[in-house]
């Protein structure tokens, strides 16, 4: 499986879609329909992030650095952006 | 008997056409039952001159497209047939073109398939042909990851050849020039420019290749296209390699040194050293290219620095001023799935109003959050957030350090803001309007959440302290202490349209005895002892006349006892709140 599709899996898992999300889909537009009780900024970022690093330590396994201020209102917006952002993690 | 082999035969060979019509027909049924896919374009690549991939938005290996083949058509040139294709990674569709129409550079081309519309999502337009070109140009750009300050990302609808397909990393230069030599045709540039000019500058980097192809993967798609006119699966996934297609013709640049001062204003990148596309030909750096410039944090949900300026004024009193300030930016990325953060609040003031003080509370510390999510169905977030925490006064003649815990409570449908709302209602919006984006979605009037917290505080003052009455010559010694406090907190907040009411209630038990010293209004101060529950409540409504949310005026009440000097606040205060 590739980081991309690793990653639309923790994305789905993330805010229990019951389909992988589209690329264009805004990340906190996913998280606002998912019916948790907690903010996007800073708790279920941190939360995504967290599951970010959890999945990318199985093999092939990347360095995600990713910090909450990179994602909205940073530039990571889309499920398109996260991937692109993790893809670049050595 | 040949009179009675004859209808039997003819009743075998009747069978025969019968079966062959009937499988004919089910063909055709199969064929023309099947539905139509739409494919919501959002890019492509030109993954070798044999292989083209086009990226849906869709989960494309949902539907029923299963295999299918088409035509490619090179503009102004010929028409081939395109081998059958293959859905990998769930949105991806690749096309093998045979040998004899495989791809030129340079050239503009539309590829249909059977079964298969394609969508643009920009006109909302379904077409029958999808356009791409093998133009040989690549982006240069920040990256999309805002911390990462020195990275760049070199993006190219072609893939890149290399010696080491998929994944690599190595030294690498990234090469500019100055706007001016950029203005005008390259060919007038050169006349202009000495010729020790014409090589243009570059920047040392580490190049994070994210998904080439080389030589031998370029002839093996072209032998098995050859030979059955299809990829096999091993090599699509050969092909998808570790990051997957998306990134074919795509290398994170990461800079040695920072760009400083006024870089990147005059320097345009034009694309790095010994780069080159599936064509094995240099690719020119796409005019959009540009370096990095400093970003300011743009909304309120980004807060990390929070200045509330008071005005406060009471009956025969003279006015005063508060500051209430929070400064705690994140530092760095998580750590053990904590974010570590310094932290400094000061709730301060000039208090010149008979029988009214502020807190006076200054706390410098550090603290570190984890989030642990959906506990149960009821309750649906824990935030646990421990800190250290020195715990002071405007006068600096408190002492106290103190370990903190604080776990905050979110249960379901008792978090709605105003955001969340219009973010939902977004989702329904978007279907008439495919063009909007979240944040042109109006705010709804109504807004609220609710959460609950639960905390503790131990530690003690130092060292005896000696304090000094703020107006008066008197001094009293602050003696040691310990300190265990219980610290239940609950939090509401009330958005009606531009106006919002925030109330925080927070009971704090003071386990062991604490001392503070208190003002008389004869200036007299005096010890006293502690113990027990004592309550804090703040009631702010804030006016914000814009939807960004940074400015805003506030109307603050408060009630209570504060450490560390827990002496009674009761104030309404007036003021201008700045939240970045």
């Amino acid at each position: 499986m590739s980081s991309d599709e690793r990653v639309a899996v923790v994305v789905q898992k993330w805010a229990g879609l019951p389909a992988l999300p589209k690329d264009t889909d805004y990340l906190k537009v996913i998280w606002a329909n998912s019916g948790n009780a907690a903010p996007f900024q800073k708790d279920a970022v941190q939360d995504l992030i967290n599951r970010l690093k959890e999945e990318f330590k199985n093999p092939p396994s990347k360095h995600v650095i990713l910090e909450t201020t990179d994602v909205d209102p940073g530039s990571i917006k889309k499920v398109r952006d996260l991937k692109d952002a993790v893809a670049q993690m050595p | 008997m040949v009179f009675r082999k004859i209808p039997k035969l003819g009743i075998l060979v009747l069978q025969g056409i019968l079966l062959l019509f009937c499988m004919g027909r089910r063909i055709v049924a199969q064929s023309a039952d099947q539905p139509e896919v739409t494919c919501s374009t959002e890019g492509y690549r030109v993954i070798t001159p044999q292989l083209l991939g086009i990226q849906c938005i869709e989960d494309i290996s949902a539907s029923s497209l299963g295999v299918t083949n088409g035509t490619v058509v090179e503009a102004g040139g010929q028409r081939a047939n395109t081998g059958s294709t293959a859905t990998v990674e769930h949105w991806w569709i690749l096309v093998p073109i045979p040998g004899e129409a495989k791809l030129k550079p340079n050239a503009n081309y539309s590829v249909s398939l059977k079964r298969v519309s394609f969508l643009d999502p920009a006109t909302g337009k379904n077409q029958a042909s999808f356009s791409f070109s093998t133009s040989e140009t690549a982006t240069v750009a920040p990256s999309i990851v805002d911390s990462q300050s020195r990275q760049y990302e070199v993006i190219s609808n072609l893939a890149f050849l290399s010696k080491t397909p998929g994944e690599r990393t190595e030294g690498c230069k990234l090469l500019y020039e100055d706007a001016s030599r950029r203005r005008g045709a390259e060919s007038q540039a050169k006349e202009v420019l000495p010729a020790t000019s014409d090589r243009p500058k570059e920047l040392t980097a580490g190049c994070h290749y994210l998904n080439d192809v080389t030589l031998d993967v370029v002839n093996l798609v072209a032998r098995e296209i050859a030979s059955s006119n299809a990829l096999t699966p091993a090599t699509a996934d050969q092909l998808t390699g570790v990051n997957g297609l998306a990134h074919v013709g795509q290398v994170t640049v990461v800079l040695a040194n920072p760009l400083h001062g006024d870089f990147p204003t005059l320097e345009l990148p034009t694309g790095l050293e010994g780069l080159k596309d599936v064509f094995d030909h240099p690719l020119k750096t796409d005019p959009k290219s540009k370096f990095k410039s400093q970003k300011a944090p743009s909304t309120k949900d980004a807060a990390q620095w929070y200045l509330n300026l008071n005005y406060a004024g009471g009956v025969g009193s003279k006015p005063a001023w508060a500051a209430d300030v929070k400064v705690a930016p994140r530092v760095g990325p998580l750590e053990k799935g904590f974010q570590f953060s310094p932290l400094v609040t000061a709730d301060i003031g000039h208090n010149t109003i008979s029988g009214i003080t502020y807190t006076d509370t200054i706390d410098m510390g550090v603290s570190a959050a984890r989030v642990f999510m959906r506990p149960s169905s009821v309750l649906q977030e824990i935030l646990f957030t421990p800190g250290v925490t020195y715990e002071t006064d405007r006068e600096f003649d408190r002492d106290n350090v103190l370990a903190t815990t604080d776990f905050r409570f979110n249960f379901a449908h008792l978090y709605s803001p105003q955001s969340t709302r219009s973010l939902q209602r977004f989702v329904k919006d978007l279907k008439n309007n495919p063009s909007l984006t979240p944040d042109q979605e109006p705010l709804p009037f109504l807004g609220y959440a609710l959460d609950f917290h639960l905390g503790t505080e131990t530690g003690g003052a130092l060292v005896d302290t000696t304090v000094k009455a703020t107006t008066g010559t008197a001094t009293q010694t602050l003696p040691t202490y310990s300190i265990a406090r219980l610290v239940p907190q609950i939090h509401g907040l009330l958005q009606l349209g531009p106006v919002s009411l925030d109330c925080t209630g927070t009971e704090r038990y003071l386990a062991t005895t604490e001392n503070t010293v208190v003002q008389l209004q004869n200036n007299y101060l005096i010890l006293e002892h502690l113990t027990g529950w004592k309550g804090y409540g703040v009631l702010t409504a804030t006016f914000k006349p814009d939807q960004t949310g940074h400015l805003g005026i506030t109307l603050t009440y408060k009630n209570g006892f504060a450490p560390p000097k827990f002496q009674r606040v009761n104030t309404v205060q007036a003021g201008v709140l700045l939240i970045y």
